[in-house]
C-alpha cells in the first residue's frame, strides 16, 4: 500500500493559509455539530456530528469524533464513535478505529484499521 | 489585514510604551493604518473555523483558535483571534484575545485584549491589559481583572 501522508500538527501552519478550511487542533474539544461547506481537518475531539460538503476531510491520528462523520473523500487515522458516510472514497490508515458502520463507494484500507460495524458499498442498492 | 510573523512586533505593541499610553504626545500612533501582526506558529493558532462555517456549540482548547466564520456559543482557549467578518455570539475566555470582527456576549481576557479598528464589540469586557485601535466600536462595560 502506498504510504499516505497525514499532516502532523506542525504542518498545520500551511493549512491555516488555506482559505475555507476548518481545523480542529490538538488539545481542542468542541461540543457542537459541524456542518461545513468545505473540508475539515480534525486533530482534536468533536462531540457532535461532522459533515463536510466537498473536499477531502481528514481525521488525524489522535483525533476523535463522537458522532457520525460524513464527507466526500475521507482520510481517517483517528477514532469515530459513530457511522461514517462517504460519497466517494474512504481511506482508513492503520490507526483508524470506527465503532460504527462504514458507508462508501470506494475504499482503501490498511490491514490494521478497525471497523466494528458493517461495511456498506453505496452503489449496492441492497445495502444502502 | 493579518500579516505573517515578526512576533516581536506583537510583543512590542502590547507592551505599553510612552508613545501610546501617554496622552500628551498629542497623536495616536496606532491609527487605522497600523497593522496587527500575529505569529500563527508562536500563538499556536492550530484551530481554525472557516469563513463559511457556522457553529452552534461550545469550544474548549488549550491552544489557539482563529475564528473566521460564525460561532454561536462559548469558547475557552489560550489565544483567540476573531477575524474581520467573523461573528461570535457567546462568551470568549482566554489569555490573549484579538478581536477584528464582531462579538456579542462577553469577553474575559486573563492576559491582554486587542480591539482592532474593525472590531465591533457588544459585550461586557473583562481584561488585564487592553490595546485598542482607533475606529473600533465598544458597547458594554469595561472592567479590569486585578
Amino acid at each position: 500500500m502506498t504510504k499516505l501522508k497525514v499532516p502532523s500538527a506542525v504542518d498545520l501552519t500551511n493549512f491555516v493559509e488555506e482559505k475555507n478550511i476548518t481545523v480542529i487542533g490538538v488539545g481542542s474539544v468542541i461540543a457542537a455539530d459541524l456542518y461545513l461547506r468545505e473540508r475539515v481537518m480534525i486533530f482534536g475531539t468533536v462531540k457532535g456530528n461532522v459533515e463536510s460538503a466537498v473536499g477531502t476531510s481528514v481525521l488525524a491520528k489522535g483525533g476523535k469524533i463522537i458522532g457520525h462523520l460524513k464527507g466526500e473523500n475521507l482520510i481517517i487515522a483517528g477514532e469515530v464513535l459513530g457511522d461514517v458516510f462517504s460519497n466517494k472514497r474512504v481511506t482508513l490508515l492503520d490507526t483508524a478505529q470506527i465503532h460504527g458502520d462504514l458507508h462508501f463507494s470506494e475504499i482503501i484500507r490498511h490491514k490494521d484499521a478497525r471497523v466494528e460495524g458493517g461495511n456498506f458499498l453505496r452503489d449496492n442498492a441492497q445495502n444502502r | 489585514m493579518l500579516q505573517t510573523p515578526s512576533a516581536s512586533n506583537v510583543v512590542g505593541m502590547i507592551q505599553p510604551s510612552n508613545q501610546f499610553s501617554s496622552p500628551d504626545t498629542g497623536k495616536l500612533l496606532l491609527g487605522t493604518d497600523e497593522k496587527i501582526t500575529i505569529d500563527l506558529v508562536l500563538e499556536k493558532l492550530t484551530s481554525v473555523i472557516a469563513a463559511t462555517a457556522e457553529i452552534n456549540g461550545n469550544i474548549v482548547s488549550n491552544e489557539g483558535y482563529k475564528i473566521d466564520g460564525t460561532l454561536v456559543g462559548d469558547i475557552t482557549a489560550n489565544t483567540i483571534l476573531v477575524s474581520k467578518g467573523a461573528v461570535v455570539k457567546g462568551s470568549i475566555k482566554g489569555k490573549k484575545i484579538i478581536i477584528l470582527g464582531r462579538v456579542e456576549g462577553e469577553i474575559i481576557a486573563n492576559g491582554y485584549l486587542v480591539l482592532a479598528n474593525t472590531a465591533e464589540v457588544d459585550a461586557n469586557v473583562f481584561y488585564k491589559e487592553i490595546v485598542t485601535f482607533r475606529g473600533h466600536v465598544l458597547e458594554g462595560k469595561l472592567k479590569r481583572i486585578v
